[in-house]
């Protein structure tokens, strides 16, 4: 294709013109942009300088990525460990959060349930807890009311004590329907569990078959469950 | 460094303004380190340099305040050119630098990738990412285009050397 190019060109001297002329424009251009292009030294010291920076600050990250990796693992690590321990489900705190929205929503804000009356409440203990001894007082409350409830999807009597000023609440479930870790220990009624949450007060323990969580104002609570624990 | 003085002469007929020319050239640098292990060592470099800055370019125009930055054609003052030189040569210069400013930005890139830059079609095709074609006939348009923007005017005195260029680049038969 050159050569015939080539050939023709040698030949038609019209076209030899025109590409002759093709070349003239082409070194007009190249010259009159190459003059209008400032000198590029400075430019070039400016843009190493700018790379020479961004090397340095490369340097640290890269040589250090590995153990700050590692670092970085071994936090996040530790961190789900603790999140896990104190957020997985704890049946004993589980127990006695599921007790103590119960006393909240059923007793202290009286929201509406169908409760027994005292006369009521033996039929309630044959049906729940047969073996259980339910005291007619307790820290010198009178039993108010009762009424069949769930802790934990397990069945459970609800009670509740109380002379007007205060009240409190006692649930009886059969240990053998709770999780094996959700009272204190299997079989030591002395042990008790305490929790406080915004001015309720938490006491759970077992005994005799029986779990029992007492929610009320935290010492009263105590009061309570460390009757019930001597009683039982 | 290689190059930088080709980008620098390109991104000049681009921008208008050596500033911006300047800050493009460098972030062209920048990409071109940062992205060096995509560059293929059979290729040609400087194409691969002038695809960077035609990027960025392309990038930089669809920036909604780019207008504020870059010179406008219709506020852009094509005798104020600075060209180096003598007198006669500058104000001949400067009508040649003025006509190439005067050019579509398509048919301009094109013109600069081949005649000055001597890139070859295939490259500038893959650079400006169209058909060779349209390389082609662009390339064409542009030296058509300024051949017209360099009629000599009648009113204007020229110089010898002057007429010679100009009817060096007179298409034939005008």
């Amino acid at each position: 294709m050159q050569s015939e190019l080539a050939l023709h060109l040698e030949s038609c001297a019209a076209c030899r013109a025109r590409l002759q002329q093709e070349y003239e424009l082409d070194r007009l251009i190249t010259a009159a942009v190459n003059r209008a292009t400032p000198a590029a030294d400075e430019l070039v010291a400016h843009i190493e300088k700018r790379l020479e920076s961004k090397l340095t600050r490369r340097f640290f990250p890269w040589q250090w990525r590995w153990p700050a990796l590692a670092g970085a693992a071994a936090v996040v690590l530790f961190c789900a460990i603790l999140l896990t321990r104190f957020t997985s489900s704890n049946s004993m705190h589980a127990l006695c959060q599921d007790a103590m929205d119960d006393h909240r929503s059923e007793v202290v804000l009286r929201e509406p349930r169908r409760w027994h009356s005292v006369s009521e409440i033996n039929d309630l203990v044959r049906r729940t807890v047969p073996q259980a001894r339910i005291p007619q007082s307790i820290a010198g409350l009178p039993l108010e009311k009762g009424r069949i409830c769930g802790l934990l999807q397990a069945q459970a009597l609800h009670l509740v004590y109380g002379d007007g000023a205060q009240q409190v609440s006692v649930f009886f479930v059969l240990r053998q329907d709770l999780p094996s870790d959700s009272l204190p220990l299997q079989n030591s009624a002395k042990r008790l569990h305490q929790e406080n949450d915004a001015g309720i007060g938490v006491a759970s323990f077992a005994g005799q078959g029986l779990g029992v969580v007492v929610v009320g104002t935290p010492r009263l609570a105590r009061n309570v469950a460390d009757q019930l624990v001597r009683s039982l | 460094m290689p190059h930088v003085r080709s980008l620098l002469r390109t991104a000049m007929r681009l921008c208008r303004r050596q500033e911006v020319a300047e800050d493009l050239v460098q972030e062209t640098m920048l990409h071109a380190w940062k992205g060096f292990s995509q560059f293929q060592p059979e290729t040609n470099c400087k194409a691969w340099l002038f695809a960077i800055l035609m990027n960025l370019w392309n990038e930089h125009h669809r920036k909604p305040w780019v207008r504020h930055e870059t010179v406008m054609e219709e506020e852009f003052d094509f005798d104020q050119q600075v060209v180096p030189g003598n007198f006669d040569d500058r104000v001949f210069m400067n009508e040649v630098l003025a006509g190439i400013d005067r050019l579509p930005e398509e048919q301009r890139c094109v013109l600069l990738l081949s005649v000055v830059e001597g890139l070859a079609l295939r490259e500038i095709a893959e650079i400006l990412k169209i058909p060779m074609g349209t390389v082609m006939s662009r390339l064409g348009r542009a030296r058509a285009t300024l051949r017209e923007y360099m009629r000599p005017n009648p009113g204007l005195m020229l110089s010898s050397r002057e007429r010679k260029l100009c009817d060096a680049m007179k298409p034939k038969g005008y």
